[in-house]
């Protein structure tokens, strides 16, 4: 039988086996240490990447009227160079505005909400449950366990920090548990992801009392309980009511109210009272 | 002039696992199928070892495997450090290497790879619904990474064959 452990090239495989494994449990948790060509180096040029591509499946798509688009194009551009115009040195702040305005409502709602906007610029080909890597780090206020929204309601959380990047683990992940109420009932339990509904980009709110009296339909807010999540998040709709075939347990089915797939923008909540409170109790 | 060319070769080498990255993780460039996106780092880690010696494809598979992992040293960059070296060293007992004799090896590897992975981030993490969870996003996982192997394999086919053919004892 070939000896192939007595090999030079073997014990050079094991020792680059060992150093990965040394990094891996010295990096575990924190993000910088091993990110620094994919969070800080090719940050940037993955932004461009994906401001620059859509899906292959639209470049695959024929033209339907070449000379009506044509004709568009031209009435397209002129507009284009006139807008331009008007945006000259304002395109910048006007865009981070126009990012933050949709946040105006929750921030309205509780003034202690301090908002990072976020842009998705990768996606993990190894990540079941739609999360994701966006454009914002630690150097802009971002921390692991911050809460990631959009206008419409609650995408997930933050779960690892890099410098200038940031991984999202959204309501579907099995991983991602937050205190929910029902607002028309009041009833209480957890939202938390399950395999068994994420392909269809649902959640479920667990823990509900067998008494519910939940329907379809029902919002589900976040009750800022733990001091987690700021309390009245919309995190979505109950689409069907079950019981766990284990534990016989109900369960409600949420669909969120933002598609998760398909997300190009969200923000991060840095800061609200309800967490600084409970920093205080913490410390006390 | 040979030193210099291997230099260029490795660089070359860098560049596409680089650009594999960024492909694979910008989003919505690749459609999914099935549920499932292609690692085609882990698919051209494979392509690579099988024209590499043991020590460049141990060491172009680590990198593979960094970018697989998202820039963190995890599960993939020593799951591919020691795909790597497998492949490496299977191909070359063949040698000369040919998409029909890599294509076996491929799929055992991404398979392995993959299902590592599933164990690992999945069954062991205790989420429920697995078999099914497998079967509807892991396995065409598997499938569309492997479908990436003849892809990449023109890109590295030359070389090896004219400088080591013959020499595996």
């Amino acid at each position: 039988m070939y000896r192939f452990y007595e090999k030079k090239s073997f014990r050079f495989m094991l020792s680059i086996l060992g150093a990965v494994l040394i990094l891996g449990i010295v990096s575990a948790g924190n993000r910088n240490v091993g990110n620094l060509v994919g969070g800080y180096l090719l940050a940037p040029v993955r932004r461009l990447l994906t401001s620059g591509t859509g899906s292959l499946e639209d470049v695959l798509t024929p033209p339907a009227d070449t000379e009506a688009l044509q004709e568009r194009i031209v009435l397209l551009e002129e507009e284009n160079r006139r807008l331009y115009d008007e945006l000259a040195g304002y395109y910048d702040i006007k865009a981070e505005n126009e990012a933050l305005r949709k946040y105006y409502g929750i921030k309205e709602a509780d003034e202690s909400i301090s908002l990072v906007d976020i842009r998705v610029i990768g996606r993990d080909a190894n990540e079941n449950f739609y999360g994701f890597t966006a454009d914002k780090g630690s150097r802009d206020g971002v921390a692991v366990n911050d809460p990631v929204i959009t206008e419409n309601g609650l995408v997930g959380i933050v779960s690892e920090v890099a410098l200038s990047t940031c991984k999202v683990t959204t309501v579907c992940s099995p991983s991602f548990c937050a205190g929910a109420e029902v607002g028309r009932t009041g009833d209480s339990g957890l939202i938390c992801g399950s395999a068994a509904v994420s392909d269809n980009g649902h959640t479920r709110l667990i823990n509900i009392s067998s008494q519910n009296t939940l329907r379809t339909g029902d919002l589900v807010l976040t009750s800022g309980y733990g001091g987690s999540f700021p309390q009245g998040l919309k995190a979505g709709k109950i689409v069907s009511l079950e019981y766990d075939e284990y534990t016989g347990l109900p369960y409600a089915v949420i669909d969120p109210l933002e598609n998760i797939a398909a997300l190009t923008c969200a923000a991060v909540i840095t800061d609200f009272d309800g967490r600084k409170q409970q920093e205080e109790q913490d410390t006390e | 002039m040979i030193r210099s060319a291997a230099v260029m070769k490795y660089i070359a080498c860098v560049i596409a696992i680089l650009a594999a990255y960024l492909i694979q993780d910008a989003p919505h460039l690749l459609p999914e199928v099935f549920g499932g996106k292609p690692i085609l780092t882990a698919a051209l880690a494979i392509v690579l070892a099988a024209f590499e010696k043991e020590i460049p494809a141990v060491i172009l598979g680590a990198l593979c495997g960094y970018f697989a992992d998202g820039c963190t040293f995890g599960y993939y960059t020593a799951a591919l450090t020691v795909t790597g070296y497998a492949v490496s060293m299977t191909m070359q007992s063949y040698g000369k290497v040919t998409l029909s004799t890599l294509m076996p090896a491929a799929t055992v590897s991404v398979a392995a790879v993959v299902c590592g992975q599933f164990l690992t981030g999945f069954v062991f993490m205790g989420y429920d619904s697995a078999p099914s969870f497998f079967i509807a996003h892991y396995l065409s996982r598997i499938i569309y990474t492997l479908a990436f192997v003849p892809v990449f394999f023109p890109f590295f086919r030359r070389k090896r064959n004219r400088q080591n053919s013959g020499k595996w004892k």
